[in-house]
């Protein structure tokens, strides 16, 4: 049970970072419709965006794992410390104002958080071994101190790696963690993140049915509800819910059930807000977060934002909106290139 | 062109098949968009049904499928990923939720969502059954504690170091790999060739000789590797290790 306790913490640690981070970039500005569960899916893009391009120039210049660790953690103690101190007071007005308008939580979130930790943490058994072999480029990179210097399973020294693989730097998130709490990969990818990519899609989808309805916290309970409810009857090996309950340490199941939601959540945010620039650097966070995740993302994407964007920007009556489409593909985009032009990357 | 655009509509239908098992929540799904359209409000309308319109004209344009997959229908499960962008999950709950935002009375509004609970019951893939179970994972790596024991015994009798080791059973191999990076695995079974006969097998070993071999109690392996001199030194509820002389 203690080794539950720590599972927790690092979880709860994660979600923290996630808030402090989507508090340097709030969705909405006004206090009184600022929402924790909107903050964590926006420090979740920033997080990996983050992680993405850090790991990508560590990977490219074999940096040790342990120095790789120190820099993530210079730099999320930073702007940790920046997003308490710049948003003090704001931070404050937030907690002062949910105590006296809302109370508590919603009753619906708290029994999403913990329906969900419950069957990830405790029933939920994984089909079968990582396909992608992350967890297990995980455990040679921990025995080496290195990162993608070592394939897994035979341990040999990897000379060349494919683009997409490279571009592939969410799990050193989970690295980092591993390295600080001593657990060990299969634990951390099997339970730990995959409670909080379940915990993350949910959030986002609960804003999203906020945001749609209003902020009709009745209707937004009911529709979270029926939303779990068919995610649970609604699986199968590619669908998004069958992704985060059968493989949730998977980067496919973080784009297709957090990132995709997160970014329906921006969409519905610029249709309110159409200029708040903080929502344009969000998205191209979540192009970045895209790269990170999975190789389909650098196809998929652009496509869904391009959809995504034409009924706002009809709205808008802006051009200027279709500059700001190409800021936020640019990643994906230029990963597509990069992995259509090199077949491979040899490895020094 | 006909042809063509035939092809493209059948391949849509196996390709939502595949995605979801059945194409009852295709329709569940075009129900709401429905429901969003006339009770959504224009947020809903902007950010589900015109962008859902867009990629149906475009990337799911059954023209466009007919002349991509043109006789390949293995190609289609590599189109799967692109089915994330129609939020099928989040848009059915949303519909729900929109009928109910313009019913009169509370107990009304319930309606729309009971009625997603039961279709989702009803028409749902059976699988949570084998999920609800309430059994506890044997350990924390929610693996199977027959592999960790065998990982384990590996690591501790090695005789050498970077030994490696081949697994009969393709996917304990992998997950051997996530356990350990001190194990090194060989590649001795992903081979075309019938590992279940001694002639095969010895010409197998000779490509490269692993220092362990895992293999299923009950199969056809532990005869052939007692022929080929090999000895079993530990064995577990299903599995024996073998270690060559």
């Amino acid at each position: 049970m203690p080794a539950y306790i720590l599972f927790a913490l690092i979880l709860f640690g994660e979600l923290l970072i996630f808030d402090l981070l989507g508090a340097l970039l709030p969705v909405s500005w006004n206090v009184s419709r600022r929402s924790t569960a909107e903050q964590v899916c926006a420090g979740f893009l920033i997080y990996t965006g983050l992680l993405e391009v850090l790991g990508f120039t560590a990977t490219l210049t074999e940096m040790p794992l342990t120095t790789f660790c120190y820099i993530w953690a210079a730099v999320l103690c930073l702007l940790s410390s920046f997003s308490l101190m710049f948003r003090s007071k704001r931070f404050f007005e937030g907690i002062s104002y949910g105590i006296r308008k809302i109370g508590f939580p919603p009753a619906t979130m708290i029994a999403v958080f913990f329906g969900v930790l419950f069957l990830i943490l405790v029933i939920i058994l994984p089909s079968a071994a990582d396909p992608g072999l992350v967890i297990g480029q995980m455990t040679q990179d921990l025995f080496h101190n290195s990162i993608s210097l070592y394939e897994p399973g035979s341990g040999s020294k990897i000379v060349a790696i494919l683009p997409e693989d490279l571009l592939r730097r969410y799990y050193l998130s989970d690295l980092f963690w591993c390295k600080i709490g001593g657990i060990h990969p299969m634990i951390m990818m099997r339970l730990i993140r995959s409670a909080l990519i379940a915990i993350v899609s949910s959030m986002a989808a609960y804003r999203i049915f906020m945001r749609l309805f209003d902020e009709n916290r009745a209707l937004a309970g009911g529709a979270l509800t029926a939303f779990l409810v068919l995610s649970v009857f609604f699986q199968r090996a590619a669908t998004p819910s069958g992704l985060v309950l059968m493989a949730g340490w998977t980067g496919n199941a973080a784009f297709a059930s957090c990132l995709i939601p997160t970014v329906l959540l921006l969409l519905l945010a610029l249709y309110e807000e159409p200029e708040n620039i903080r929502l344009h650097i969000l998205l191209f966070f979540a192009g970045l977060s895209a790269i990170s995740f999975s190789p389909q993302a650098v196809f998929i994407f652009p496509l869904f934002l391009a959809a995504g964007i034409i009924p706002i920007a009809v709205r808008a009556k802006d051009l200027l909106y279709i500059f700001r489409i190409i800021l936020w593909i640019v990643v994906p985009v230029t990963a597509l290139v990069l992995c259509l032009i090199l077949p491979v990357i040899p490895m020094a | 062109m006909h042809g063509i655009l035939n092809n493209g509509i059948q391949y849509l239908v196996q390709l939502i098949g595949m995605y979801e098992g059945s194409t009852h929540y295709i329709i569940a799904w075009a129900v709401s968009m429905v429901l969003l359209a006339f009770c959504g409000g224009r947020k809903g309308r902007a950010v589900f049904i015109w962008p859902a319109v867009i990629l149906l004209v475009t990337v799911f344009n059954p023209f466009f499928i007919g002349i991509l997959f043109k006789g390949e229908e293995g190609q289609l499960s590599g189109f799967l990923p692109y089915l994330w962008m129609l939020p099928v999950l989040i848009v059915i709950p949303a519909g729900a939720g929109a009928l109910a935002s313009k019913l009169p009375f509370s107990v009304l509004k319930v309606l729309p969502f009971i009625a997603v609970i039961a279709f989702a019951a009803y028409f749902g893939v059976p699988r949570p059954s084998a999920y609800l179970k309430l059994t506890l994972p044997e350990n924390y790596h929610k693996a199977d504690t027959e592999l960790l024991t065998i990982c384990s015994y590996l690591e501790v009798h090695k005789k050498k170091s970077g030994y490696s080791a081949a697994f009969e059973d393709a996917g304990m191999q992998d997950e051997c790999a996530e356990y350990t990076a001190r194990i090194v695995t060989s590649d001795l079974f992903r081979t075309d060739r019938d590992l279940s006969r001694p002639a095969e097998l010895k010409k197998a070993l000779k490509d490269g000789k692993p220092d362990y071999i895992v293999c299923a109690k009950d199969g056809k392996m532990p005869d052939v590797l007692d022929d080929s001199g090999w000895k079993a030194i530990a064995c577990t509820d299903h599995y024996l290790i073998y270690r060559s002389l």
